[in-house]
């Protein structure tokens, strides 16, 4: 479904990405671990359009869309949960979830699915008239992956979901990623709490100084030494 | 008291064109981190499209207001692009100072096309005046109020309510996660450029017709619009909206009242009373929007 | 300086000097007189970019000077050398004066407010006729002394006006005051949280600038004998800050080559008649566009890149160095190396015994109806590691913001050693040994690596602005405390190899160490640290938990908030718990671990599953 191909990346003179190749089948739970600094960010923002790749390619479902604006991408239904959350503070809790739609034309499925994440996060229909910069952590952090449920994704991009959340609140999460992805929708998730993402995923990506290092089964990968050592701080 | 409330009158007249201009530099600076020292000669350059459409071409004042506005939609564009775009990513000083270049381009290039004489727009409404109890209204201050505070209510719907509107606010608030979304970040800048410069002509050709036309006239409108900006709070939309009429009043008053010579002063102690009292502005809080 | 720059420079002013006899031509002299009056008014303009404020409203200052000089000279006869002192320093209190109602602000409000005060003293010079003659202005004043005759004598004052001024900017950009200028306009933030006190700098800064705007205001005024509110307007403010930024902002040369430049340019174009401003507009959004750094900084690369070229040509090198450079960079976190050997924390900590370092008591902190901290109660011990974790939004950068001042307090008291330290400043308290570090990196960023942990020990070094122009052998001896202290950091994190980079190329684990070391240079006894871990793989955490260790083990007494448990549970004597903005428990990692508040709030059934994990 997601595939790049040899993908160089500058960040003005920093080479953040070397020829980095992977790829996401339909229905995929697939994950990306590395130290910070390494890249996951970095290809994440790739995908989706705000950097440009100075060598390589990106197919989604056979087209190829390296180079288009984030608009573009954006309309192919590849949704991007940025790290850090990212909510729009001084709107309201439905504005944001609007805003997730914002490139959705038919009003009505717009609805429907506006009531599909209020049925996920009750929460967020209790709250759904006040500024989002009200929400605790945790819910804001509901509130961003509602926005990007609001594009009716093909794929969702999570980057780094748990950061900074209480590990109580990095459960719940971890329960909505699961529970996404058993309906049918493709994940691509970036993490720096390793063994998380490890459990959670069905394949994994090791980014390390810009390159694949290992990849492989996250069960596999588990048990894999240097993954261990540098990782899950065997 | 009748004496008062006449002032008062007149002041909100000239306190809504000070609005008008204050809110589109504060969303200009809110939106694209620029503060914008042309937005007084895009004032002037309205001023004499005026003047060029209407007094000098004969068209109907309305319809030159109008032509006036959709010319400047696409002169903000062009600036945009040709000047704001590549600075994006430089400090805040550097667009700064580029706009400050194209102001005083604009302003001398003003002088030698209309050459510096001031000159007269002419009535384009009765000149009898309406009495409302004590006060008397003329026609054409009462249009300008209307068509300046129409504008300003248009626009705050379009923010709250429309689509795009939507996608400004969004923008001004987190520029990448509004990306993110799919809104086009560069498409938002030129039209929230565009805007401004439409809206600083528009309010120069509303004025155009009480005052004389002549190409310094930005000067001092782009001073005070400033006051008026940041005395609301920069990036603060109502507190723009708000410290442009009352520095309208204040200063209708104080000329009224005080001296006529300080009358110009007046912009600049209330924002320096004001940042000392209230250091975000009158609204306190900054960043809001629509 | 290299030999080249030398040399050229000598030439520069010898052909200055003896311009008079070289040319012999008054316009060419007016022309010079002109210059070295904007060389002034943009170097001194400059001292406020340094600190990175842009004014604009320098005029005020000019006008100033120039009008009580003007008035004092005719109205009341006071000699010229007196009237030139007194506008110096009646300009430099205004500035004074001014500075304290706006050196508090920031950015763009800065910017316009100083429009406002130079509008304001423009306007009143226009309407006091009484004394200033209005729209008239002030002609007939006379020359500084009867004698004063010809353009040559007028040039050869102002060149040593303009030697003295360079030399005194030249002296203090190279001495504490030039670094932490340097600090303030890179990370101000983080300069205060070591010990700089920005506002006084800033004062310094504007203090001095205003000063000799003044003078050369006076100057200005008995050079042409008539001045007029013109000298006031916004168009003289505009022509200085250009001269600044086309020339190069903050950089010593830049405002000179600025004033020069833009003295001759609009001579130039007086031949283009009235499309003269035109031009000058035009050409202004060119320069913005093109060098948006400055001609100067455009220059010096432009040569640098020539000397390269040359050298490139010379030997193959280049190329070698350039891949080292790589593998250094890519190569991630090093080993430690040898401890800091000397540590003023472990002698204090003899002195002080075992009562609590801090102590925080009934501490609250408000934004609007937000809790954000609420009633709390706890205290330190000397020589412990005291973690304070709790979910995001539970108040925890809010609480070390409130301890080291760098944010509000809303009620409570702080006690530091038995004192009471709630009413100081940010940089008053790094200067008692309480530092912190910050939870998204907070490096000196376009800084090299060992000038960072230079500029981390500023706060540390005198701060007058007479000691720093003197270079008195105090300040020398403190510099080199200053440097040995930076290379024992560089060795003690590991940093050494990166010394000469700029912080901003490192590696994100390394800048973070770096951040330790920036700390540390500021000598800390109590050492506040927020989300060190936060971004780190588990092996530099691993290396984090030694590092910390060791500081303690130095006699310096760590806050730790953190979200790693790992880390917490790791290595913290203690551990309090806040939740939304309550402390909810407080314990030795044992006990918080089983403590039920907490699980059901924060740690969630899966950790305590996992209770091996850590320990």
């Amino acid at each position: 479904m997601l595939k790049l191909s040899d993908v160089d990346v500058f960040y003005g003179k920093v080479h953040a990405l070397k020829s980095v190749s992977m790829h996401v089948e339909e229905g995929e739970l697939v994950t990306l671990i590395g130290a910070n600094g390494a890249g996951k960010s970095t290809t994440l923002k790739t995908i989706s359009g705000m950097l440009r790749p100075q060598k390589g390619s990106i197919f989604f479902q056979g087209e190829r869309i390296d180079g288009l604006t984030s608009e573009k991408i954006v309309n192919r239904r590849i949704a991007h949960c940025p790290e850090g959350r990212r909510v729009f503070p001084d709107m309201s809790v439905r504005e944001n979830l609007e805003m997730g739609a914002y490139v959705r034309k038919n009003k009505t499925s717009i609805r429907s699915d506006l009531e599909m994440v209020f049925e996920l996060f009750p929460i967020l229909k209790e709250r759904s008239q006040q500024d989002a910069s009200c929400l605790s952590g945790g819910e804001q952090q509901m509130l961003a992956i509602g926005r990007a449920l609001m594009l009716q994704p093909l794929l969702i991009m999570f980057d780094e979901p748990s950061l900074g959340l209480a590990p109580i609140m990095v459960e719940k999460v971890v329960e909505v990623i699961a529970e996404l992805n058993r309906r049918g929708t493709t994940i691509l998730l970036v993490e720096q709490n390793a063994d998380m993402a490890l459990r959670l995923s069905k394949r994994a990506y090791v980014l390390e100084t810009g390159r694949i290092g290992i990849e492989g089964l996250s069960k596999d990968l588990l048990q894999n030494e240097h993954v261990q050592k540098a990782y899950l701080g065997g | 008291m009748v004496e008062f409330f006449q002032h008062v009158v007149n002041g909100l007249m000239i306190g809504g064109i000070y609005a008008l201009m204050g809110i589109g530099l504060t969303l200009i600076f809110g939106i694209m981190n620029v503060v914008n020292f042309s937005h007084g000669e895009f004032y002037m350059l309205g001023a004499f499209g005026v003047y060029t459409l209407f007094t000098m071409l004969g068209l109907p004042y309305l319809a030159a207001l109008l032509l006036t506005g959709i010319i400047f939609w696409f002169f903000g564009s062009i600036i945009e692009r040709l000047i704001l775009r590549p600075l994006q990513h430089q400090a805040i000083d550097v667009s700064m100072l580029a706009t400050i270049g194209l102001s005083i381009f604009l302003s001398n290039l003003a002088l030698i096309i209309w050459d510096p004489t001031p000159k007269d727009i002419g009535m384009p409404f009765p000149l009898i005046g309406v009495e409302i109890g004590p006060i008397t209204l003329t026609p054409i201050r009462v249009f300008i109020f209307v068509a300046a505070m129409l504008l300003i209510l248009g626009s705050h719907l379009f923010l709250r309510y429309n689509r795009f509107g939507k996608a400004i606010r969004a923008t001004f608030q987190d520029r990448e996660a509004a990306a993110l979304m799919g809104v086009n970040t560069g498409l938002v800048n030129l039209v929230t450029f565009s805007w401004g410069t439409a809206i600083a002509a528009i309010a120069g050709g509303l004025l155009g017709p009480i005052f004389q036309v002549f190409p310094t006239m930005g000067t001092i409108v782009s001073s005070k619009s400033f006051a008026v900006v940041i005395a609301g709070g920069l990036g603060n939309f109502p507190g723009a909206i708000l410290s442009g009429l009352l520095l309208g009043v204040a200063e209708s008053l104080g000329a009224g009242y005080v001296s006529s010579g300080y009358r110009d002063a007046i912009a600049f102690i209330l924002i320096i009373v004001v940042l000392i009292v209230r250091p975000t502005g009158l609204l306190g809080k900054a960043r809001r929007l629509g | 300086m290299n030999r080249i720059t030398k040399i050229a420079l000598g030439f520069v002013i010898v052909a200055v000097v003896f311009l008079p006899q070289l040319v012999n031509n008054n316009y060419i002299l007016r022309l010079g007189i002109l210059a070295g009056i904007f060389i002034m008014l943009a170097s001194a303009h400059n001292l406020l970019m340094k600190v990175g404020q842009l004014s604009l409203g320098p005029v005020a200052f000019y006008g100033l000077g120039a009008y009580i000089s003007a008035i004092l000279s005719t109205r009341y006869h006071v000699p010229f050398l007196i009237c030139f002192l007194i506008a110096g320093v009646a300009a430099a209190l205004a500035g004074w004066g001014i500075g304290r109602l706006t050196l508090k602000m920031r950015t763009a409000y800065f910017v316009l407010v100083t429009i406002g005060f130079a509008e304001f003293f423009r306007l009143v010079a226009l309407n006091w006729t009484d004394m200033t003659n209005g729209p008239m202005g002030i002609t007939a004043i006379p020359a500084p002394a009867p004698w004063f005759k010809g353009y040559n004598l007028y040039y050869y004052f102002v060149l040593i006006l303009v030697g003295l001024v360079l030399f005194v900017l030249y002296r203090l950009e190279n001495s504490a005051t030039g670094r932490a200028m340097l600090a303030i306009r890179e990370n101000e933030v983080l300069g205060q949280s070591v010990g700089i006190d920005s506002y006084r700098y800033m004062m310094q800064a504007a203090v001095l600038s205003s000063f000799i705007i003044g003078l050369a205001g006076s100057f200005y005024a008995h050079f042409f004998q008539f001045i007029g509110p013109e000298i006031l307007g916004f168009e003289l403010t505009i022509t200085i800050v250009v001269m600044v930024i086309a020339g190069g902002r903050a950089t010593l040369a830049g405002p000179v080559l600025g004033a020069i430049l833009f003295t001759i340019i609009p001579e130039v174009l007086r031949a283009a008649t009235m499309w003269r401003m035109v031009i000058y507009g035009l050409l202004l959004v060119f320069i913005m566009l093109f060098t948006p750094d400055g001609v100067m900084p455009a220059l010096v690369k432009g040569f640098q890149k020539l000397l390269e070229l040359i050298r490139r040509r010379n030997s193959r090198s280049q190329k070698e160095v350039s891949a080292d450079q790589e593998s250094i960079l890519a190569d991630g976190l090093s080993n430690l190396v040898a401890t800091i050997n000397s540590s003023s924390a472990a002698e204090a900590a003899k002195q002080y015994g075992n009562a609590p370092v801090l102590e925080v008591d009934n501490l609250s902190v408000y934004f609007g109806g937000v809790h954000a901290v609420e009633k709390v109660c706890f205290s330190v011990n000397p020589g412990e590691i005291l973690a304070i974790i709790g979910p995001n939004g539970a108040g925890k950068t809010t609480l070390l913001n409130a301890i080291t001042r760098l944010g509000p307090i809303t009620s409570g008291v702080v006690r530091y050693k038995g004192e009471e330290i709630t009413s100081l400043s940010a940089h008053e308290i790094a200067k008692k040994h309480i530092v912190r570090t910050f939870q998204h990196t907070s490096v000196f960023r376009r800084v090299s690596t060992r000038r960072n942990l230079l500029l981390a020990h500023n706060g540390q070094e005198p701060n007058g602005i007479l000691v720093n122009l003197l270079q008195t052998r105090e300040l020398k001896q403190l510099e080199e405390v200053g440097r040995q202290l930076a290379e024992e950091i560089l060795k003690f994190t590991g940093l050494e190899r990166y010394g000469d980079y700029p912080a901003n190329a490192l590696p994100y684990g390394d800048q973070r160490l770096l951040e330790l070391g920036i700390a540390l240079g500021a000598d800390p006894h109590l050492l506040l640290l927020d989300e060190p871990a936060a971004g780190m793989n588990p092996t530099e955490v691993d290396n984090l938990m030694v590092l910390i260790r060791r500081i303690r083990d130095m006699g310096i007494t760590v806050v730790l908030v953190e979200h790693d448990m790992k880390l917490v549970m790791g290595i913290s004597d203690r551990i309090i718990v806040l939740h939304h903005g309550k402390q909810i428990a407080m314990g030795t990692p044992n006990e918080i671990k089983r403590d039920e508040v907490v699980v059901n709030a924060y740690l969630g059934k899966v950790y305590k599953d996992v209770e091996t994990v850590g320990c």
